[in-house]
């Protein structure tokens, strides 16, 4: 029997969860090419010129794809606004449909009362296998969460102790790869096991190290999860001696804006707690994840990160506004911030140059605070 | 008796009559700040991340200028105004943006319907009880302020810009235009507040009628209308303003048949970007000419000014007339 092929764009690790998912529906999964400068070059010849770069990544995906085979199906995810998300399936639909491409598009809108026509299409898009569903996406998300659990608390946290011989990346490629093939629970245990041992005697973590400090990245998810649009900031940071966390990932954002019924309804979810943080400064949620890194940012200097910064899309309409007040912000809480607009034409020297100064920023303002710090034990 | 500051920019240029009515039927004074000009938009510039578009600038611009003669300025919160529709994220935060910048109060009614469809006159409500404690009185000046708004929305349907509209409210007499046999038929579409704003498009609505055009804008459209046209699309528009542009632009290509479409918008507009995608399209489908202009604060006359007459001789040629 003929399989459908079905396939979808890159975000991040987004890719690892949802091959598992549609390899259990029985599709033939077209994984598409790991975002390149070419698929920004394809995306941006055919996008609309004022449109944000997600959409231009999200677009090259798909016609690298289709430029070399055919694809039966195309999963997007929609949205209800006011951010530009919501259009990126309709909008690729019509260029491509322009293009001669004429795949089946499935765009998933989030169930805002409409809640029959979304089983509906959740039912057509699993091949009307009504008792594979749950098991399916439980087992995607947990997939999902074991790469970022490896990316979050290893990958980047470890970097900064082995920068020269890239081992923490060549270790974290490693693991994905396995995780990539795993098929059972029982496998990604082992993974999970394995991955936590190798990088612990391969790159122990050194706290007493004083030149390495800690950097949180907020800002537009697209961006702050794909390494390609974002030079690679974490490496970068990493290179530099910095702990890197982020304050979302592809699980979370799965989790937290599209499988609204796994969470758990009475635990407060992170991006509602940043909402409540931003309250003195914006009273409103404004689209995307604005007031999410307002929040982020406060929080950030709560938890003692050493600075923050914000990464998003030129023209990002949420992400303008949460700049305008961002530096106010972190002025109060007292927290170094830095803002970086990336687009096509960013170029690697200049993002290069403003990355260190603001490292070394950070680094001057973390050793003044511990010297006051000192001063005042000793006068106590 | 308070002195309301009402910034001449963004939604105002769609509800100032309402607006403007209803705070004086409270009993306040309100004061509109002087159109558009060069240190107004360098004002604002400096004052709000410079990421953002024109359009905010000018906002941002007129709520300082203003923000020494007044005692409150009002800015409502227009979040949603229909079932499923929304704003523009810039505006939804622009009240909160200029909070930190201004000295003065900043009046931000919450209207948002998507969420709880009592919001809006809970919002009216709220605005009276802060001038007026007699509810009755409140809504009186309410309903005044609907009566003016759709005389107003009525004069804007019969081809008068915004500007003109709010003369006649003031008691002046104008001719209303009316289109001749065998003029040409320009649909201008731009959201209102670039296209009537005299330092963003420089008067671009004069200027085609001089060359001889019958001007058509979006405003001109009933809501009807706009959302019948709407529904040709898949997913339907969910930008208020954007949801007029795309059905004024439909119905122009679809029903008016007019010569050629000029499409306006400011640099860094996220919102129209995604729109004239749709009616590039459209366009392109039944062959009407259009042309974009992307304006911003260093656009220079003359170089808007040659395309619109290369623009006009094009259709002309294309009819056949010269």
């Amino acid at each position: 029997m003929k399989r459908d092929k079905v396939t979808f764009p890159h975000m991040g690790n987004i890719y690892v969860g949802l091959d598992a998912l549609f390899e259990r529906f029985g599709y033939d999964v077209i994984v598409p090419p790991k975002i390149t400068q070419d698929t920004i070059r394809t995306g941006s010849k055919h996008a609309p010129e004022g449109m944000c770069v997600p959409f231009k990544y999200v677009l090259g995906n798909f016609i690298q794809v289709m430029e070399k085979q055919d694809v039966d199906y195309v999963l997007m995810a929609g949205g209800i606004g006011p951010c530009r998300f919501g259009f990126y399936g309709h909008m690729s639909k019509l260029i491509l449909t322009k293009l001669g491409y004429t795949p089946k598009f499935i765009i998933l809108e989030p169930p805002a009362g409409r809640w029959f026509n979304f089983t509906i299409d959740v039912l057509k898009l699993a091949h009307w296998r009504i008792k594979d569903i749950m098991p399916a996406i439980h087992w995607s998300v947990a997939k999902m969460e074991l790469t970022d659990r490896l990316e979050e608390e290893l990958y980047m946290k470890r970097i900064a102790y082995e920068p020269q011989k890239r081992k923490a990346e060549k270790l974290y490629i490693k693991y994905v790869n396995r995780i990539f093939k795993a098929d059972t629970y029982e496998k990604l245990d082992e993974i999970k096991k394995d991955a936590f041992e190798e990088y612990e005697s391969a790159i122990p973590i050194d706290n007493d190290r004083d030149d390495i400090i800690d950097i949180e990245i907020t800002g537009e998810i697209f961006i702050l999860l794909e390494p390609f649009s974002n030079m690679d900031i974490v490496r970068k940071l990493g290179e530099m001696g910095v702990r890197v966390s982020r304050t979302s990932s592809s699980s979370k954002w799965i989790r937290d804006r599209i499988l609204t019924f796994l969470a758990d309804k009475n635990k407060e979810k992170s991006f509602e707690r940043a909402i409540r943080k931003a309250e003195p400064w914006m009273k409103v949620p404004f689209g995307g994840e604005g007031i999410e890194t307002i929040g982020h940012t406060v929080e950030a200097a709560e938890k003692g990160f050493d600075g923050i910064i914000q990464v998003m899309p030129f023209s990002c309409m949420p992400e303008v506004s949460a700049k305008d007040v961002l530096p106010d912000v972190a002025r109060e809480v007292g927290i170094p911030f830095y803002s970086f607009i990336f687009d096509e034409h960013t170029g690697g020297a200049g993002f290069q140059t403003r990355l260190e100064s603001f490292v070394e920023r950070a680094r001057d303002v973390k050793n003044k605070n511990r010297k006051s710090d000192r001063t005042v034990v000793t006068v106590a | 008796m308070a002195r309301a500051g009402i910034p001449l920019a963004l939604e105002n240029w769609t509800y100032l009559p309402l607006f403007k009515s209803f705070l004086e039927g409270l009993g306040q004074k309100v004061i509109i700040n002087a159109p558009t000009n060069r240190a107004l938009v360098e004002l604002g510039s400096k004052a709000i991340v410079d990421e953002t578009c024109l359009p905010c600038k000018i906002e941002a611009g007129a709520a300082l200028t203003l923000d020494s003669e007044v005692d409150f300025l009002f800015i409502p919160r227009l979040v949603s105004l229909k079932k499923g529709v929304t704003n523009c994220p810039k505006m939804i935060a622009m009240p909160d943006l200029l909070r930190n910048r201004c000295k003065m109060d900043i009046m931000d009614p919450l209207v948002d319907i998507r969420r709880d469809k009592k919001s809006l006159i809970r919002a009216v409500r709220e605005t009276g009880e802060k001038f007026n404690p007699d509810g009755h009185q409140v809504y009186k000046a309410w309903y005044k302020a609907l009566y003016t708004y759709h005389h107003y929305k009525h004069l804007l349907r019969s081809h008068l810009t915004p500007r003109e509209a709010n003369a006649v409210l003031n008691g002046e007499n104008l001719v209303q235009p009316k289109p001749v046999k065998n003029q040409i038929k320009i649909a201008l579409v731009g959201h209102n507040y670039n296209l009537n704003d005299q330092f963003t498009s420089f008067d671009i609505v004069s200027r085609l009628r001089k060359e001889g055009a019958f001007v058509y804008t979006p405003d001109s459209i009933s809501e009807r209308i706009i959302n019948r046209m709407n529904r040709m699309l898949e997913k339907e528009i969910f930008w208020i303003h954007e949801r007029k542009l795309f059905g004024a632009a439909m119905y122009y290509i679809y029903r008016e048949r007019v010569d050629g479409i000029i499409a306006i918008t400011s640099f860094n507009c996220g919102t129209s970007a995604v729109t004239f995608e749709f009616i590039n399209h459209e366009s392109e489908k039944m062959r009407v000419p259009i042309m974009h202009l992307v304006v911003d604060e260093h656009t220079q006359e003359a170089g808007l000014l040659t395309r619109i007459e290369a623009f006009m001789s094009l259709i002309k040629w294309k009819r056949g007339e010269t």
